[in-house]
């Protein structure tokens, strides 16, 4: 039961055939769902932040600054520099702020020293006010952007320890994953003390064992890699990737917990999708959340169905969507509303961390995540990311 | 480890049904290395599929496993094949599981990673049983077949003789001669193979006990 080639059992052509008009009714059901649910798209915002943003701040900031020079000094367009400095906070951390309130002091002055018409007493006046005005903005918005890194800081540290606390859960899963490729090393090692204590020493078998012995610490190794890459906490760190793959590393990771719970797993991933651009590690931790929940809400109807479905699919041409649909207890509809939010849980023991640190990932990628109940029950949790498109890479 | 084992117990197949192929191919390694036959399965449904061999058999299976987990396989499996032994692997084994195991009649229940010569050890003594047990079910088998060739007279008689009635009783309950008697009994005692009543008596009640 290697980590790398566990995979989750294929269904059989007959299954397939089976399931395909079922399949075919829930597409359309969920893409009227998108409609209602996500009328946004969810790659612009990404771009928005990267490209229109400083774009638009350094067309205004020119045009106050010509407006500033050719009115007389008695039009004080320099105040609207407060506008540059509160834009340039919106994609910039304190050091590009202050950069942008000392540029816009700069351009006031020099605006001043240029205008050649109007009340010169006026004109120191209104230029002294929009320098104080800038200070202040400048002030308040280095404020706001520390809270907010602050904040982002504590959500970093949440999503650490509910990722300790699955892999708390996950220890027996673990113990399990090392254990195979330790016996395999000691049974080699044994068979190999053996072949060479022979008469007379049969080489060959002994050079086979130790590839063998290679072979599984190798893989010991990986595991091992495999749940540090989980565990540590790191900032983001982002990187091109196909989301198949990070479906598939938690399939493996989860494969006992399946196991244990007897709930099977059918996938259903494309083959064409674009690549997206994130934190492996997250995004692991999203469809691991959702997975888990899954576990929980088929654990809830003891007599239902245990198959969880997951697929992979294109999105609006350039977007990856994940949907991940279990037969379980489904949705309570009064708690539909508040699925997402923090420390709010209808499981008995739940946190109520889950799947609020899931929206929280997928919107830090610049993705969508909701969920919509299943006929006759169960759940469907779908998230989108925005794909690789031409121009963005 | 470097110990002699007995020529006999070279003798046998041993059957591995692992799901991780790693395990599956050191304990193949491990196996040849003291000459010991071994197949592999990586599941249940493969081994059953596979025609049994003729010869003493020993099984190791890997407790979790996708599919049927090794325990209630063993439950199943032993039921039919009783001769069988087990031996049981697992990677996070724990009492209960181990309890249920031994109950069920598994020989060993060994977490990963073991000492190959538990391991060894314990696929001799399954070894040992499987050929006892066969030798036991080929020992029945015949003097049933023994049984069997005798005629309704013959039985009749061999079954007053084991309850100790002399040939002159037995002529009386029966109406026939003393001497008919006697040859009747030499013949049945020819048949069923033996000279002693002692022993005759001793296959009478095996017989008995396996008619209930």
């Amino acid at each position: 039961m290697a980590l790398h080639d566990m995979r989750p059992p294929l269904p059989t052509d007959a299954e397939m055939a089976d399931r395909k008009p079922s399949s075919a009714l829930r597409k359309k059901a969920i893409t009227g769902l998108f409609a209602a649910v996500s009328p946004a798209a969810s790659g612009q915002s990404g771009i928005i932040r990267i490209v229109a943003l400083p774009l638009t701040t350094a067309i205004l900031t020119i045009a106050i600054f010509i407006i500033d020079t050719v009115t007389p000094y008695e039009i004080s367009a320099a105040t609207f520099y407060v506008v540059v400095v509160l834009l340039s906070s919106r994609f910039c951390r304190t050091q590009g702020v202050v950069t942008a309130s000392i540029i816009c002091a700069v351009l006031t002055i020099v605006s001043f020293v240029l205008t050649p018409d109007g009340n010169l007493r006026s004109g120191i006046a209104n230029t002294l006010i929009s320098l104080v005005a800038i200070g202040a903005t400048t002030y308040l918005a280095i404020k706001i952007e520390s809270a907010r890194v602050l904040a982002e800081r504590a959500q970093t540290h949440l999503a650490h320890v509910a990722r300790i606390t699955t892999l708390g859960e996950m220890a027996a899963s673990i113990a399990h994953e090392v254990n195979q490729p330790l016996a395999a090393i000691v049974t080699n090692a044994n068979a190999c003390t053996r072949w060479m204590r022979a008469d007379p020493p049969n080489t060959e078998k002994v050079a086979e064992s130790i590839d063998s012995i290679v072979d599984d610490a190798t893989r010991a190794s990986e595991v091992i890699n495999r749940v540090r890459a989980l565990a540590t906490r790191a900032e983001m760190t982002k990187a091109w990737m196909v989301i198949n793959d990070v479906v598939k590393d938690v399939l493996a990771l989860m494969q006992t917990r399946l196991q244990e719970n007897r709930v099977t797993v059918h996938t259903n991933l494309s083959g064409d999708l674009p690549m997206i651009f994130g934190d492996r590690v997250q995004l692991q931790q999203v469809v691991l959340n959702l997975m888990a929940n899954a576990i929980d809400a088929i654990n809830a109807t003891p007599n239902g169905e245990r198959g969880i479905q997951i697929e992979s699919s294109r999105f609006k041409t350039c977007d990856v969507m994940i949907r991940i649909e279990d037969p379980g207890v489904g949705i309570d509809p009064a708690a539909s509303g508040h699925l997402f939010d923090a420390f709010h849980s209808t499981k008995s023991g739940g946190l109520g961390i889950g799947l609020s640190l899931c929206r929280s990932i997928i919107e830090a990628h610049g993705g969508d995540i909701w969920a919509a109940p299943n006929k006759p029950r169960g759940a469907t949790f779908c998230f989108t990311l925005p794909g690789e498109r031409e121009s963005a890479r | 480890m470097s110990r002699v084992q007995p020529s006999h117990d070279s003798e046998g197949t041993v059957v591995v049904v692992d799901d991780d192929p790693s395990v599956r191919k050191a304990l193949t390694n491990l196996f040849s290395s003291v000459g010991l036959t071994a197949h592999t399965f990586a599941s249940t449904r493969e081994f059953l599929a596979w025609p049994l061999p003729d010869a003493p058999l020993c099984m190791v299976l890997d407790v979790r496993m996708p599919g049927k987990n090794g325990l209630d396989f063993q439950q199943e499996f032993s039921r039919s094949h009783e001769e069988i032994p087990v031996v049981f692997i697992t990677a996070h084994g724990d009492i209960p599981m181990s309890v249920r195991a031994m109950k069920a009649g598994a020989i060993e229940f060994l977490t990963k990673p073991f000492k190959d010569q538990d391991l060894l050890d314990a696929i001799y003594t399954g070894l040992t049983k499987s050929r006892t047990r066969r030798e036991e079910t080929a020992a029945i088998a015949d003097l049933c077949a023994r049984y069997d060739s005798l005629s309704a007279r013959e039985r009749e008689v061999m079954d007053m003789v084991v309850k100790g009635q002399l040939s002159k009783q037995i002529a009386a309950k029966l109406r026939l001669s003393e001497i008919t008697v006697k040859v009747c009994r030499s013949q049945l005692m020819r048949k069923m193979h033996t000279t002693s009543l002692l022993e005759l008596g001793r296959m009478a009640e095996k017989l008995e006990r396996l008619r209930n």
